[in-house]
């Protein structure tokens, strides 16, 4: 262990392991989220990411490591006082109305967010008195979102939050996950969404294998991990521009365009201008999160 | 615990955990009254044994003491199957739902929840023995004491207590079952352990019945116990004096039990 757990630390995790019969789902994990901090856990299907949240939330136990949330153990009751969790499943039960629900969620909090209000922030103000088992999939999932919320959490855990939503009820959500983050909340969001991760968080850690591969700034992880491609018309044979600054790779496309695989786009241009090439329809797909997740998170061989 | 961290703002004091049990027990019991099937099944499950087993036999029925006798231990027998199948072994299936799951990220320690639970089987439990005296009272003669003035009326109510009270050892039992086993396995486990206590108890036939040795055996059950204490109650009987320490020594230990099982839960077994 590293020291003394930072107490104003939302989350802290040092050495966490946590193993499944002879599987390690989680191994030497060690991470910190600050306060007012929102950082995207990314990875592949199976890297880690919802053991490390079940972690998080004290749902599970580490099979070694140490874990602080707000300074404490997550599987003691006060620890969590300030943690709001949307997990990856709805789970509501079906026959609570669903402001039944709400108020039985505010009853855990000391200053929790009136119904009405939170209801009518997630446009549910109409679905107060429904069975929750007569919600429809986006709704179930914005009850979720609300109940997170009704604690004025200072740290909220979201599993795949937008699985299901509309894009209306995805960009209302994400404003309100934008006005958390602006009160000086932090948030552990795990997505397939990169978008989403891309909007609501500055930075990221890639997991591979249950353990931490990367983190940093997404912007930093894009120019250092991923990968751009540019596509031109050309006479010259594509072999020949393997060699050119940056490229990783170069091949033919389909259409008798060539593709260059490259690992900073300005830069392989640039050498394409210099080296006197000659092309025509210039297209550039710039790196992607999603292309980091897929370099980062990729089995070693 | 550690000593609180150093922090600049005065953390407001949490909910009170009573608060919580209270608010768990509320959504149960109104989740439980919208589907009332499983609930009417339980509540008139003893009063059901009482008809169909006690009623036709006129030698019982027709004496008020064996009435009364017959009664007492019905009322124990479906406590406990109440406690145990009713809401007990309910957990082992409740534990594995994406809800249940959802509550343990909730800030309310796992005892509340577990109480409310508790809260709940005692009043469901509590709501079948009403129908169980009814039926006592116009179906055979266990009345005829109270209308003579030879017994006191206090003791209906206090009986039911003791019944109660008596049973939760079971619901410890069941609880701690529900907690440690896959569903499917605790409903097994559940009935290997609750039947032979009850027979070994004296809630199947009456303890009388039983050989010697068994009934040594059957006096260290906390069926017996519950059993012989709610017929003394109603029938201005006597128990053993270390009866109640036979019902406090199971409490305690199916207690921790229950408590030990609940901490080490982590909800799904799998992923």
């Amino acid at each position: 262990m590293q020291g003394a757990a930072r107490a104003d630390a939302p989350l802290q995790l040092d050495g966490v392991g946590r193993r499944f019969g002879d599987h390690w789902a989680v191994r030497d994990a060690s991470l910190t989220i600050t306060p007012g901090e929102s950082v995207a856990l990314l990875g592949p299907n199976g890297a880690g990411k919802s053991t490390l949240v079940a972690l998080a939330c004290g749902l599970r136990r580490p099979t070694q490591g140490d874990i602080r949330l707000f300074g404490r153990d997550p599987r003691q009751a006060g620890a969590r006082r300030w943690l709001g969790v949307v997990p990856q499943a709805n789970a509501l039960p079906e026959m609570l109305r669903v402001g039944e629900v709400v108020e039985l969620v505010a009853r855990h909090h000391r200053d929790p967010v009136p119904t009405a209000e939170l209801l009518d922030g997630i446009d549910l103000a109409g679905a107060r008195r429904t069975f929750c088992g007569a919600l429809s999939g986006g709704q179930r999932r914005r009850v979720m979102v609300a109940l997170a919320l009704v604690g004025r959490p200072r740290l909220l855990v979201l599993d795949e939050p937008t699985t299901g939503m509309d894009a209306e009820s995805r960009e209302a959500l994400w404003q309100r996950l934008a006005d958390h983050h602006a009160a000086g909340g932090a948030m552990l969001l795990t997505s397939h969404h990169v978008e989403e991760a891309e909007r609501l968080c500055r930075t990221a850690i890639v997991l591979r294998r249950g353990t931490v591969a990367e983190r940093g700034p997404i912007a930093a992880l894009k120019q250092r991990y991923g990968t751009a491609t540019v596509t031109l018309d050309t006479p010259v044979r594509p072999e020949r521009l393997g060699d050119l600054a940056a490229v990783r790779h170069a091949g033919a496309t389909g259409r008798g365009r060539v593709e260059l695989v490259t690992s900073d786009a300005d830069e392989t241009v640039r050498a394409l201008v210099r080296a006197g090439v000659d092309f025509a329809h210039l297209q550039i797909n710039r790196a992607s999160l999603t292309d980091v997740v897929a370099t980062l998170g990729a089995e070693e061989p | 615990m550690s000593s609180p961290p150093p922090t600049t703002e005065v953390a407001p004091e949490g909910v009170s955990p009573l608060t919580l049990v209270a608010a768990h027990t509320a959504a149960h019991l109104r989740e439980l009254g919208r589907v009332p099937a499983a609930l009417i099944a339980n509540t008139l499950y003893p009063v059901a044994a009482f008809v169909l087993f006690i009623v036709p036999q006129r030698a019982i029925a027709a004496d008020p003491l064996q009435s009364l006798v017959a009664t007492g231990q019905l009322a124990v027998l479906g406590a406990l199957s109440g406690f145990v199948f009713g809401y007990g072994i309910a957990v082992a299936e409740e534990r594995a739902n994406p809800w249940s799951q959802y509550v343990r990220t909730l800030p309310v320690p796992a005892s509340a929840a577990v109480g409310a639970r508790f809260v709940v089987a005692v009043v469901l439990v509590a709501a079948s023995l009403v129908p169980l005296g009814l039926a006592a009272f116009t179906l055979s003669t266990a009345g005829q004491p109270f209308w003579a003035g030879e017994l006191g009326w206090w003791r209906i109510p206090a009986a039911g207590v003791t019944t109660l009270v008596g049973g939760l050892p079971f619901l410890a039992l069941a609880v701690g079952i529900a907690f440690s086993v896959a569903p499917r396995t605790a409903l097994a486990l559940a009935q290997v352990v609750v039947f032979p206590l009850a027979l070994v108890g004296g809630l199947i036939f009456p303890p009388g019945l039983l050989p010697g040795w068994l009934d040594t055996v059957s006096l260290l059950t906390p069926a017996r116990a519950a059993r012989d204490a709610t017929v003394a109650v109603l029938t201005d009987g006597t128990v053993a004096w270390w009866t109640p320490l036979v019902w406090l020594v199971w409490l305690v230990a199916t207690g921790a039990f229950a408590v030990a099982a609940q901490r080490r839960d982590e909800g799904r077994r799998f992923r």
